[in-house]
């Protein structure tokens, strides 16, 4: 599978640091895996910030079906014809031809600004919703942030664990991020 | 004697059958749970620190049998490490439960750990010091600040029980290659984990996990990693002529021995206030135990028969006991949670190398073949089963739904369900 990506920043977007980190940890490996085990020929992505370039392109080689090699080297033969197409940034144009669509929105926790990034899903039917960073993690972050001056870390420690528990939830509730996965009906 | 030796011989033959089917393209793989995050859905290799058990495990092998197949399996494992360097000097996928990532701490300082042991016993010896130089290279290059080391390039943060690993690999590339450059950082390494070791008090000995300011330390004392301090500290005595290191080793013994429970297991994590017991490591108590055998003292016996009794059928040390009460560290369930029975990799080396050193020289490992496995486990309180082949690892609940369902030959697991992706 050969992966070309592009920069496409959005204005407002968090660094991928802390809980943002984590959630782009699930984010690129959803991408990714679900690419790899379909045989995706050709996977386009557009990320919204550089420093998710070298994360995106790790999960690539790794998959050994990809064209990247660890040390940038040349694609190999790609595996599949199904081209799949991850706008993940700005840019929302699809390219023609992609099969499958991973599309990234941004919810209620999100700023305004990027709560306004939409794909055109025309032409297309949902197959799965990922909602990552979620309104308890969010909230059971800041009580980690709240009780650190109380030192305790074994309270701290418990919501830890109670934050990545609520990190992601089927349910549509409020998150920061909701990735969408789409395949072409026409 | 004659009864144990027999035995470990047997749980070396079974586990080193187990971990060749966990191989693939790349290196050795499998799913990973932990204490931090979990990572179920990238099950490819990761060239972290299972390659520090792995290669001194079979290097120990080599050494104390005439079996050629620990060769074989030093050179695969070795070139695994060489050919997943970067152009940088980094590894891979080296972050174990974070991975995929590189720049892992401790672990691509413990992969070159490992390099470096194998080395000797391979031709190639140049070729593997000059991968592990240029991972050190790197590694200072990224995480010293001018006075010590950080954790994450440019973050203030020192992490006593990694810069003990680190220290530890500086030392052995010195003595592996006869160059010193490399001395200066490993004392600086080694003082920065003795200033963080307690010195008085119920928990005299214990070693604090983290200090975020470099200067104070966290409160958090880790048997687990306080036992991985003690074999740097006692290399670094001999090399540099200063017992205060084995002094330091000696307490942190102190340490482990005053919280080890009756049944061999040792707790979590003891804060200064309070503890929490779960989970409790077995296949990662091997390095607990190393750290006895690092300072020669006897083994405690209960440990060591609770390890060896929790081998599983097809040759895999479990993870731990408890990870269901890891939140509200209440007692556990009658039933293994799903991250206490999956076999890591990135664990069951450390069993590899505690039972290669307990070994008698001249013994013979025999062989033996990988069982199917099967077991009732529990994911987030629903009853399920754990499946496990030589080709695939499979977790499914009473009524058929499949929770997990990774092929071994494969970097990313096919099925993972919201549950079971918990990181």
């Amino acid at each position: 599978m050969n992966l070309e990506v592009s920069v496409s920043p959005l204005a407002s977007l968090p660094l991928p640091s802390g809980a943002h980190e984590l959630a782009w940890s699930y984010l690129l490996d959803f991408v990714v895996a679900d690419a790899s085990m379909r045989g995706l020929g050709a996977l386009h992505v557009s990320v919204p910030s550089a420093a998710l370039v070298a994360p995106l392109e790790l999960r690539a080689s790794v998959s050994r079906n990809f064209g990247v090699k660890p040390n940038g080297a040349e694609a190999g033969t790609a595996v599949g014809r199904e081209v799949g197409v991850a706008l993940l940034g700005f840019e929302r144009r699809l390219p023609a031809g992609a099969t499958r669509l991973y599309s990234l929105e941004f919810g209620l926790l999100a700023p305004a600004a990027l709560r306004r990034t939409r794909s055109e899903t025309q032409g297309w039917q949902l197959e799965r919703r990922l909602n990552v960073y979620s309104l308890p993690a969010y909230l059971w972050g800041g009580f980690i942030r709240v009780s650190a001056p109380l030192y305790s870390k074994a309270l701290s420690d418990q919501a830890m664990f109670r934050m990545r528990r609520a990190f992601t939830l089927e349910r549509s509730l409020a998150a920061f991020y909701h990735l969408a996965i789409w395949t072409r009906v026409c | 004697m004659l009864d144990r030796q027999a035995g470990i011989a047997q749980a070396l033959a079974e586990l080193d059958a187990w971990l060749q089917t966990m191989r693939q393209a790349g290196g050795y793989g499998g799913p990973v749970a932990h204490w931090w995050q979990n990572r179920y859905r990238y099950a490819g290799p990761g060239l972290d620190w299972r390659y520090e058990g792995l290669l001194s495990g079979y290097a120990v092998l080599r050494s104390k049998t005439a079996q050629p197949k620990w060769c074989t399996r030093l050179h695969c494992a070795a070139e695994d490490v060489r050919a997943g360097q970067l152009a940088e000097g980094s590894y891979s996928a080296s972050r174990f439960e974070l991975n995929p990532g590189d720049l892992g701490t401790p672990h691509e300082a413990a992969a070159t750990l490992g390099l470096l042991r194998a080395a000797g016993h391979l031709g190639d010896r140049e070729a593997l010091l000059g991968v592990a130089k240029r991972n050190l290279d790197n590694l200072i290059a990224k995480l010293w600040d001018g006075g010590g080391f950080n954790d994450r390039p440019g973050v203030p943060g020192r992490v006593p029980n990694k810069l003990a690993t680190l220290a530890q690999a500086l030392m052995s590339y010195a003595e592996a290659s006869g160059e010193e450059d490399y001395l200066p950082y490993a004392k600086a390494a080694l003082e920065d984990t003795l200033r963080f070791q307690v010195a008085g008090g119920r928990w005299r000995g214990a070693i604090h996990q983290y200090a975020a300011d470099t200067r104070r330390g966290d409160g958090r004392f880790f048997p687990y990693y306080a036992a991985r301090c003690v074999p740097a500290l006692v290399q670094a005595s001999t090399l540099f002529h200063d017992l205060r290191y084995r002094r330091a080793a000696e307490q942190i013994l102190a340490f482990l021995e005053a919280t080890r429970a009756a049944d061999g297991s040792w707790p979590q994590v003891v804060y200064r206030v309070g503890r929490a017991d779960w989970p409790r490591w077995l296949a990662g108590s091997a390095d607990i135990l190393l750290a006895y055998v690092s300072l020669s003292e006897l083994l405690p016996e209960a440990a060591l028969e609770r390890l060896l009794e929790s081998q599983h059928p097809n040759g895999s040390f479990p993870t731990a006991q408890g990870f269901s009460s890891q939140l509200g560290q209440g007692a556990p369930g009658p039933v293994p949670d799903y991250r206490d029975v999956t076999p890591v990799v990135g664990w069951n080396d450390k069993v590899l190398r505690l039972l290669a050193e307990l070994l008698v020289p001249g013994s013979t490992v025999p062989e033996a073949e990988v069982r199917e496995f099967t077991t009732s486990v529990s994911v987030e309180g629903v009853p399920a089963t754990f499946y496990e082949s030589a080709h695939s690892m499979s977790i499914y609940s009473l009524r058929g739904e499949v929770f997990y369902a990774w092929a071994k030959d494969k970097p990313w697991a096919q099925t993972v369900s919201a549950e079971v992706d918990i990181r």
